[in-house]
């Protein structure tokens, strides 16, 4: 007798990867739409209870209007500023050592993880310094926010504009050298080739300061997201506030789309965290200068805060106190981080593949993932909620998992993504070859695929541990009750003015970011060294 | 034999995934030995170092453990309140316990709040309770200014909202939170409420073209004003008396006392019992607790509450015997504030 | 001319290239011939200013270009390189990766000489072309093409030939000797291939951990 199609398959070998797959697929984009459905049951009843409102907030008023155009040119501008600088940065470390160059990564993601509106305390404190000395200088306005918008995304916007160093095969950059200066090799070859991937760096940086109010509104510069709080709190619904979201996240998903033309283009294979050694680079004296101010301000930035943490910090007995107090926090924090990782990284992994689709069914793949990156926090947090109260979820709300899962929905995206670059990279004919050579799946995945990926997913787990640590919206609406991360903790000591609790909080937090960081790569680097001398054949 | 290494290490790796994630599962976060330990969840607005004392000591009193969610300032308030009607069909909390009433009146609307009369609120004036129980407050919080003293000298101190108004000061000198959030979206409902929408728009809509600080917070006024970045703000007694008691060069006036001012916003604390509570009993130990005299007494002494609903000395920070607040029933400002909040949008927020 | 003076290439604690002294005399199309992993490639990427050696010196025509402290750019030795697998950059056309290196050129004249490496190659119906649309083996014409483009005194080739199959690397090899001998540059030709090296006909040097153990005709 015929056996039915999926179960020949399952026998015929390949069938139970294409099933976890397809579920871990389904899974990922279930969780994405999981608030957007609970968000979309909360409008269509407002709809049927006719509430009059409904219509207003897709009404443009030149008020909105502008706002809008402000949070695009904040954002842009902040996105532009930080991936020039980034290119700047970057280009000045083709050579470094990789020591060193691990070094400053991870010091990178230790400070992306910290509260945007931490940096910008300590830059509005530097302000007020300044301003002491130089009278005159603003310390508030657009051109602030700016400022400090960059300055607190800076950390974020040279990680990735590294990554898309790290995407460009350094021979090809070798090819071009033989025959042009260095300088036009990076105007020409290098920034060319790593445009996708600087794009996708652009639409991150740019989808992040669109959505944050915290940052302009502390330096009093009104954007389009403050506006959909305002409207948020005084109709406490989530159906309008999701409505006024709307033309933020239509422009998000333009700003997204339009990379996402460059992400599919790639064409390179290279090693992310590659030997690269070889002869410096030659810049021309104006170049170089440039570099040298691009690296002046990732040092004033780290200065700055740095700076002014320590200063808040009353001796070392107050850190010590304000530490142990956060203990729980310290640890909740810690287990919602790994929990996200654990969620996210392979489900995202399985969603890279359906990013890669051509057609209708990869369009759509990406609309769904890229729109949670443009819904507001808390809202994510209420549609999460909603969708919780089904008696079907039921086991998810309230729990300890619920925190990592708004995390989930708001970063998965990104850690997708990242691996969908990375899977770009791969030469698919490695796959064929592990098909074909090793004895059994279990070898495919942990000797082939796995060291394949490394790089993509070491660069995921970090990009979701600091972006998780640093969440407040989400986190807040759905933490269970007699739970509390370190960075609701770092918010409520700030609203008491307790500056000195703050700083030994944000303090901690980077060090415990460095830590875990650096513990994650070393645990990788042996399990890959213990891989590869199991093979006993590479390693030459 | 290397094999049979790497998939025990992979059994390992996946071992320990599939633990992390049980934990998650299986601890449910609020219901852990729910069996033989009492609990009681408690949602607050109320600052972290204030109510966690408060917690800890019931705690102790009563046996009963107390979960708490708080909200922060950061979030604009649309944490908590938001999360309790998201909640409503499956109630997670017991108590409500917020900084201010408006918050609490739109739980009320929206059916959260279940009513309980507690006995220790029997000393508690009623205009401070709602008509249906649903809500008590106690221990009030005013709207002041706070004054830098380096920057201005007592003779130039204001005295009256209008002062905001004032061509002597500066308007990058004076700074507000912005009054769509939190207390100072209370405060101005207040004033729509009384002075008429009419001179209440006047009145923020010149203060906003006289191009006044508006920022992202009361403590970020406080601040600001302790650092002599403005020459003086309008925030909560709170927040005033944080940066009095830390020693810096500030001083607190209460606004518009005079005979032909009209007050100012005195807003109590409220505490709720919420409709379907998952612990009922604990709740109303709880609220009765917290209503207590004594607990109104240690909550001025703490610094949270400076204005005592009941005849109980009130905090030595500022003086506010015989203080003058805003004729106005709490529903009657409730009733403002979601017009007054639409309107300060559109003149704050552009 | 070009001479190495004991040069040396340290990666970590291995050395890639020990105390390498060698002369390639002006037109010479030598052969360097010696197994995966003994350091030919970096060899080549010495003499061509990708790497900095640890010690010693490279000197072309007299001039010093390479040495511990001093080093002349890649761009400014006036030597064209082909890469393992092509290494043509993906973002151009085929026209494009050859007009590259002759930006100095008039641009009449750079279409002139484009078009000459194009027929001499056999790649003409390719110009319009991006790297993903054409062939490994017209990838390598192109490679050639591209190397050969701004006239360079010296030709370096790193296993340009790798992964082809025998009759398509007999025509390209072909094609390599003749250009190289009608362009009148000198040319460093890396391989593991021993028929390889014997089909260059010049010198030929062993190379092994890094150091020359043999060299003859």
């Amino acid at each position: 007798m015929d056996m039915p199609e999926v179960f020949r398959s399952i026998h015929t070998g390949h069938a139970p990867e294409t099933i976890l797959r397809l579920v871990a697929t389904g899974l990922f984009f279930f969780l994405l739409l999981l608030p957007l459905a609970g968000l979309s049951c909360d409008l269509i009843q407002a709809i049927l209870n006719g509430s009059s409102d409904i219509m207003v907030p897709l009404l443009l008023t030149p008020r909105r209007l502008g706002l809008l155009g402000a949070s695009i040119g904040l954002a842009s501008a902040v996105a532009g500023a930080g991936i020039i600088i980034g290119i700047l940065f970057m280009s000045a470390l083709t050579t470094t050592r990789r020591n060193l160059l691990y070094g400053i990564l991870l010091l990178l993601l230790a400070l992306a993880g910290i509260p945007p509106y931490i940096h910008a305390l300590t830059w509005s404190e530097a302000f007020h310094s300044a301003a002491a000395v130089f009278p005159g200088v603003p310390s508030t306005g657009w051109l602030i926010s700016f400022w400090v918008e960059l300055m607190a995304l800076l950390p974020l916007s040279l990680f990735l504009s590294w990554i898309a160093f790290a995407s460009v095969d350094t021979r090809l950059t070798d090819a071009g050298r033989i025959v042009r200066s260095d300088l036009q090799v990076l105007f020409s070859i290098t920034l060319p080739l790593a445009a996708p991937a600087l794009g996708a760096a652009f639409g991150f940086v740019f989808l992040i300061c669109c959505t944050d109010y915290s940052v302009p509104s502390l330096f009093g510069a009104d954007v389009y997201a403050l506006d959909i709080f305002a409207q948020f709190s005084a109709s406490n619904s989530p159906s309008q506030a999701f409505l006024y979201a709307l033309p933020l996240l239509l422009v998000t998903l333009i700003v997204m789309i339009a990379c996402r033309r460059g992400i599919r283009t790639l064409a390179q294979t290279p090693d992310w965290l590659p030997v690269r050694h070889g002869t410096p680079p030659y810049y021309p004296g104006w170049f170089l200068a440039l570099q040298r101010g691009a690296a002046a301000m990732v040092i004033v930035q780290i200065g700055v805060l740095f700076t002014g943490l320590i200063l808040a910090i009353q001796g070392p007995e107050a850190l010590i106190t304000s530490i142990l107090m956060a203990q729980n926090e310290l640890m909740f924090s810690l287990f919602t981080a790994l929990l996200v990782i654990v969620i996210s990284v392979p489900l995202a992994y399985a969603a890279a593949g359906e990013l890669s689709r051509p057609g209708i069914r990869g369009a759509a793949a990406w609309t769904i993932t890229l729109i949670p990156l443009a819904v507001p926090a808390p809202l994510i947090g209420i549609g999460m909620i909603t969708a919780g109260n089904l008696p079907v979820l039921s086991a998810v709300y309230p729990g300890l998992i619920m925190p990592a899962l708004v995390s989930v929905v708001r970063f998965a995206p990104f850690a997708a993504i990242v691996l969908f670059i990375q899977k770009r990279f791969i030469d698919p004919a490695l796959f064929d070859a592990a098909a074909v050579f090793t004895r059994n799946r279990a070898d495919t995945l942990t000797r082939i695929s796995l060291p394949l990926y490394a790089p993509g997913l070491v660069v995921s787990a970090g990009i979701l541990a600091a972006l998780t640590l640093a969440e407040l919206g989400a986190t807040l609406i759905v933490s269970p009750p007699g739970h509390a991360t370190i960075t609701m903790r770092i918010y409520n000591y700030l609203h008491y003015g307790s500056s000195s609790d703050v700083a030994g909080l944000c303090m901690m937090v980077t060090v415990l970011t460095l830590a875990v960081s650096t513990g994650t790569i070393l645990a990788i680097w042996a399990l890959s060294r213990h891989f590869t001398t199991g093979t006993g054949k590479s390693g030459t | 034999m290397m094999t049979d290494r790497n998939t025990t290490i992979a059994i390992g790796i996946v071992l320990v995934l599939v633990l992390v994630l049980a934990t998650a599962f299986v601890i449910p976060g609020q219901h852990g030995g729910e069996e033989k330990e009492r609990i009681v969840v408690v949602y607050t607005s109320v600052d972290q170092v204030y109510s966690e004392p408060v917690f800890r000591a019931f705690e102790n009193e009563s046996g009963i453990r107390v979960l708490p969610a708080y909200d922060v300032e950061a979030t604009k308030t649309t944490g908590l309140v938001n999360r309790l009607i998201a909640e409503k069909t499956r109630p997670q909390a017991d108590v409500f316990w917020s900084g201010e009433f408006s918050q609490t009146i739109v739980l009320k609307n929206e059916n959260v709040l279940a009513p309980y009369r507690s006995l220790s609120a029997s000393d508690i004036p009623a205009r401070f309770r709602d008509a249906e129980d649903t809500w008590t407050g106690f221990g009030g919080r005013a709207r002041i200014f706070i004054v830098n003293t380096d920057l201005l000298s007592p003779d130039r101190y204001p005295d009256s909202v209008y002062d905001l108004l004032d061509e002597q000061y500066p308007g990058p000198s004076i700074g507000i939170a912005y009054p769509i959030f939190g207390t100072t979206a209370t405060h101005a409902a207040a004033l729509y409420s009384y002075l008429g929408k009419e001179r209440a728009h006047d009145l923020f809509a010149a203060a906003s073209k006289r191009n006044i600080r508006v920022v992202d917070g009361n403590s970020v006024v406080r601040d600001l004003v302790a650092d002599g970045q403005m020459a003086f703000g309008l925030t909560d007694t709170d927040d005033a008396c944080g940066a009095v008691e830390s020693g810096k060069n500030v001083t607190i006036i209460i606004p518009d006392q005079k005979e032909d001012q009209m007050g100012t916003l005195v807003i109590p604390n409220t505490v709720a019992l919420i409709r379907g509570a998952p612990h009922p009993a604990e709740a109303k130990i709880f609220m009765d607790y917290l209503l207590d005299r004594k607990r109104e007494s240690a909550l001025v002494d703490s610094g949270w509450i400076q204005i005592p609903v009941r005849d109980i000395p009130p905090s030595p920070c500022v003086n506010v015997t015989g203080i003058k607040t805003i004729p106005l029933p709490y529903e009657d400002t409730f009733n403002a504030l979601q017009p007054a909040q639409k309107d300060l949008t559109e003149i704050f927020i552009r | 001319m070009i001479e190495l003076e004991s040069v040396s290439k340290i990666f970590g604690s291995h050395p890639a290239v020990n105390r390498v002294s060698l002369t390639i005399p002006d037109r010479a199309q030598l052969a360097l011939l010696g197994p995966s992993g003994s350091g030919k490639t970096t060899l080549l990427r010495l003499i061509a200013g990708l790497e900095t050696p640890d010690s010693g010196k490279i000197t072309m025509d007299g001039r010093i270009v390479s040495s511990p402290d001093c080093m002349v750019p890649p761009s400014e030795r006036s030597i064209g390189f082909v890469f393992q697998n092509g290494a043509l950059w993906p973002h151009m056309t085929v026209a494009d990766n050859i007009r590259f290196g002759l930006s100095d050129l008039p641009s009449g004249e750079m279409e002139q000489r484009t078009r000459l490496l194009m027929e001499r190659t056999g790649i003409l119906r390719l110009a319009a072309r991006y790297p993903d649309e054409i062939s490994g083996g017209e990838a390598r014409r192109v490679a050639l093409a591209r190397a050969l483009a701004p006239r360079p005194k010296t030709l370096l080739c790193d296993e340009p030939l790798t992964n082809l199959d025998r009759t398509l690397r007999k025509d390209l090899l072909r094609l390599i000797i003749d250009s190289v001998r009608e362009s009148g540059a000198c040319m460093v030709y890396v391989t593991h291939d021993e028929g390889e090296a014997d089909e260059i006909g010049g010198p030929l040097i062993r190379f092994e951990n890094g150091t020359v153990t043999g060299s003859g005709i």
